[in-house]
């Protein structure tokens, strides 16, 4: 900070991540609407609370051990040794991301951790509030409280650290390649969402007694409508914040200076931009057709094809990831029923399908399309491949989701804490704060009655 | 109590943190922590009585029969 280019470099960085907080928080106002939306009138506040007392319990968490597990953790177990200490835990990086670290309040000497964290806090919002909705309507707050804490600041963070790293060890042994988190975050917390559903159960009515599936239509089609298109402009921050702005990625003398992904390989904001928009295209054209012009399945859609080429858009030709995100999509969509009508699974917002599915599908697609290319600007690290991605999709989806998910799930139950009562299902959730607000309306209704003599 | 009492006297490439407490750092997040845990455990507590409360009040058979048909609201007599 001593001149003036090298301030203004390291400000620039400051302010682009601190950009991508601002917007990535639309993501969870986009979430919020659309879980209210799909909801039924009698869930609505339980269905908002839920969603929103998320954002202060995975925030304090990844605070507390989650950052500090995203920089210990990359080599695996003892998978790996790119970053030293034998292959077990980093302390080195790690001790400098403890929450008692100096350089996480206010420091002069240090402009970078706090807005890097909140960037990876908005990614630990995201995974926990991709599996809320899917459990609507049935869940106790505590039980899935818990489970985003375990999504949110733990679960995710260690597969980021494997696979999310310039160091991590599934891309040093693997090859694996997710730039925009296909695998990472949206595989991940919709094959958590899936174990949870299994232990959860469908809401009543659900399933009619042969096993036939019913649909239970969005309460306010509106609602879902802006909620997700909330969630395509939080979309672009989500993006952007997966990048490093400034890097010299030059190896051996001179100097060029690109933006890079995740893993520090150079790209540019420019192609991410073009691939965003391409791979929303094909999601919502794919969509309208296969679920012959459904509303919610085709916003569904948009999104779902954007997650499924983001293993790669920041390779891919624009034309690429409009053809992956149409394949995701339509790979989802039938998943999606098999599932449901095969396991009896409610998933209310069809969260594990556009997550969980387009997720796994985006990992390994990227596997075939970018075979050969190096995984790192390290040339010792294993380059794209398809078995490394469908190894890292299985670590993703069911590994470090699905596994986690239904475990903790059987627990939560087995202490009560995971499905609300059968009685509270059929009032509805807010059934105490509607007849607290009839009856204070009541009393207004008798005052003014009162009040006109009557 | 101030980490910073003169900002025209500080060099400013030798400063660190500017919070208050420098040094109680670890105190505060294990007290953070055990609030944390309790939050947990009030929380489920409540939740559970709420309900309990709920089924108590609205939860017999002729009652949801009633809310089922939207005949009526819970709360209502």
């Amino acid at each position: 900070m001593d001149n003036e280019l090298s301030a203004l470099v390291v400000i620039f960085t400051e302010f682009y991540y601190w950009l991508t907080v601002v917007l990535m928080f639309l993501i969870h106002i986009g979430f919020c609407m659309y879980e209210v939306g799909v909801s039924r009138h009698k869930n609505h506040m339980h269905t908002l609370m839920k969603n929103t007392m998320l954002i202060p319990l995975v925030t304090i968490t990844f605070f507390f051990f989650g950052w500090w597990l995203y920089w210990a953790l990359p080599n695996g177990p003892f998978i790996s040794d790119a970053v030293g200490n034998g292959g077990g835990i980093d302390y080195g990086m790690a001790d400098a991301n403890t929450p008692w670290s100096e350089t996480m309040g206010p420091h002069m000497g240090d402009r970078i951790t706090g807005v890097f964290w909140a960037a990876f806090l908005l990614f630990s919002w995201t995974a926990a509030s991709i599996v809320s909705g899917s459990v609507i309507e049935r869940i106790k707050s505590s039980g899935f409280w818990i489970l985003a804490v375990l999504i949110g600041s733990v679960l995710w963070i260690i597969d980021a650290s494997w696979g999310w790293h310039w160091a991590g060890w599934m891309v040093v042994k693997l090859g694996y390649h997710d730039a925009y988190a296909s695998g990472v975050i949206h595989a991940i917390a919709g094959g958590f969402a899936l174990g949870i559903l299994f232990v959860l159960g469908p809401r009543i009515g659900k399933f009619a007694a042969d096993g036939t599936p019913r649909n239970i239509y969005p309460r306010n089609p509106w609602l879902v409508a802006i909620g997700l298109f909330l969630i395509y402009t939080g979309f672009w921050g989500f993006y952007v914040a997966c990048n490093v702005p400034m890097w010299d990625v030059q190896s051996g003398d001179g100097v060029f200076w690109s933006a890079t992904n995740i893993y520090l390989a150079p790209t540019t904001l420019s192609a991410i931009t073009v691939n965003f928009l391409m791979s929303l295209s094909g999601g919502l054209l794919a969509g309208y057709m296969i679920s012959k012009g459904d509303a919610f399945w085709t916003y569904s859609s948009g999104l779902a094809g954007i997650i499924a080429a983001s293993a790669g858009n920041d390779l891919y030709h624009p034309i690429q990831a409009l053809v992956i995100a149409g394949l995701g999509v339509v790979f989802m969509y039938k998943l999606h029923y098999y599932v449901e009508r095969k396991f009896k699974i409610d998933d209310a917002v069809g969260a594990v399908a556009v997550h969980g599915y387009a997720g796994f599908f985006g990992v390994v697609i990227a596997g075939f399309v970018l075979w050969g290319y190096p995984s790192s600007p390290d040339p010792t690290y294993a380059s794209i491949n398809p078995i490394g991605q469908f190894i890292g999709a299985i670590i993703m989806f069911g590994l470090l989701g699905f596994l986690p998910g239904w475990i903790t799930a059987k627990i939560l139950n087995s202490f009560g804490l995971l499905r609300i009562p059968r009685e509270i299902e059929i009032m509805g959730l807010d059934a105490a704060a509607s007849s607290d607000i009839l009856a204070e309306q009541q009393i207004i209704i008798d005052a003014e009655r009162e009040a006109i003599g009557n | 109590m101030a980490t910073i009492t003169d900002w025209s006297t500080t060099t400013f490439a030798d400063l660190g943190p500017i919070y208050p407490w420098v040094g109680s750092e670890k105190v505060m997040v294990w007290v953070a922590i055990a609030a944390w845990i309790v939050w947990h455990i009030m929380q489920a507590k409540m939740e559970n009585k709420t309900y309990d409360e709920e089924v108590k009040r609205f939860g017999d058979a002729e009652s949801l029969k009633k809310m089922v048909k939207g005949e009526k609201n819970p709360g209502d007599p």
